[in-house]
């Protein structure tokens, strides 16, 4: 059924390549997206938030 | 005269759209309501264009089944070049308006129009073997791709090479828009000059002169391919938003910490 003459070679690798290199950055989207997500998340449960820093900044000013 | 009257409004309707979505916040909410029915449409699109292009295709006359690299080739080669005009569109916002938003469109479109260009090398090199008898040559439409894809290369480097990201995204806004005088000559580079490769055939004065057995499944591939652009662009612009939110939040915890002691 998927037998496509003297160049199937071609076509095959060509619809391989395309598909790996596409998959290959699907997951790493999708893998930089959890990371960031994880380190934002750990962050905020230390208590770390950028208006606390400024009052804090602000304090030390007055 | 009610036209002219009306357009400004819209204009300015449409303005203000963009610059209501240029707030990252606002963009991280309106993402993640599309993106599910992109990602969705994505889908069905790539099911129906895959379906036509392997049990409703048939052989082209000449080129028989390697016709068949086409519906890869093209759409990868038109989002190779659309993925560096939204860039270098960015690029004007980033520095003419340093619109928070447009670095980061800037700095996540790079890996995905990278590699839909390299992919647009790759499938072309496998379909010339066959058709022209090389895997590669040196003529006009080739090489200003291949030169494209440095470009994107050298951009992503570029990006990496300051730590400063406002001075990095400035250096890299210079430097998509000089590079954005390539995609004319890519464009034009069959007309321009004698190459092996073949002029438009789909985008032409006079209309396409591709059979509708070809040129549909070809439009919904390329339809599949834009969205699953779209897609990835939205995912990689949240990412980086989330990116620069953390470190922002380490910079934070810093200073919390040495203004502690």
């Amino acid at each position: 059924m998927f037998e496509f003459g003297p160049h199937s070679g071609f076509i095959w690798m060509s619809y391989i390549i395309v598909t790996a290199v596409l998959l290959g950055l699907i997951v790493w989207i999708i893998s930089d997206g959890r990371k960031q997500r994880r380190s934002l998340a750990q962050l905020e449960q230390k208590g770390v938030s950028r208006r606390k820093a400024a009052n804090q900044n602000e304090d030390e000013i007055d | 005269m009610a036209n002219i009257e009306q357009s400004p409004s819209a204009l300015s309707r449409a303005g203000s759209f963009i610059n209501r979505l240029a707030n990252p916040n606002r963009f991280m909410g309106f993402s993640s309501q599309i993106l599910p029915w992109l990602t969705g449409l994505t889908v069905i699109l790539f099911g129906i264009g895959l379906f036509l292009v392997f049990f409703r295709t048939p052989p082209d006359y000449q080129q028989g089944e390697t016709v068949k690299i086409m519906f890869i080739h093209v759409p990868s080669a038109w989002l190779a070049m659309m993925g560096y005009t939204i860039i270098a569109i960015a690029s004007i916002g980033s520095l003419v308006w340093r619109h928070p938003l447009a670095d980061v469109a800037v700095k996540a479109a790079l890996p995905i129009g990278a590699s839909f260009t390299f992919l647009a090398l790759i499938t072309g090199s496998l379909w010339g073997k066959p058709m022209w008898g090389t895997y590669w040559v040196w003529d006009a439409r080739l090489t200003s791709v291949l030169v494209l894809f440095f470009f994107y290369i050298g951009l992503m480097a570029l990006h990496q090479a300051f730590e400063d990201p406002s001075k990095s995204g400035r250096a890299t806004a210079i430097l998509a828009l000089v590079g954005f005088v390539n995609i004319p000559i890519i464009k034009f580079s069959v007309d321009w000059w004698s190459t092996l490769h073949q002029p438009a055939s789909v985008f032409r004065a006079g209309g396409s002169t591709l059979h509708p057995q070809f040129l549909i499944p070809l439009l919904i591939m390329a339809l599949a391919f834009t969205c699953l652009f779209v897609v990835l662009h939205f995912h990689a612009m949240r990412n980086e938003i989330l990116r620069r939110r953390v470190q922002s939040l380490r910079l934070a915890q810093i200073r919390q910490s040495t203004g502690n002691q």
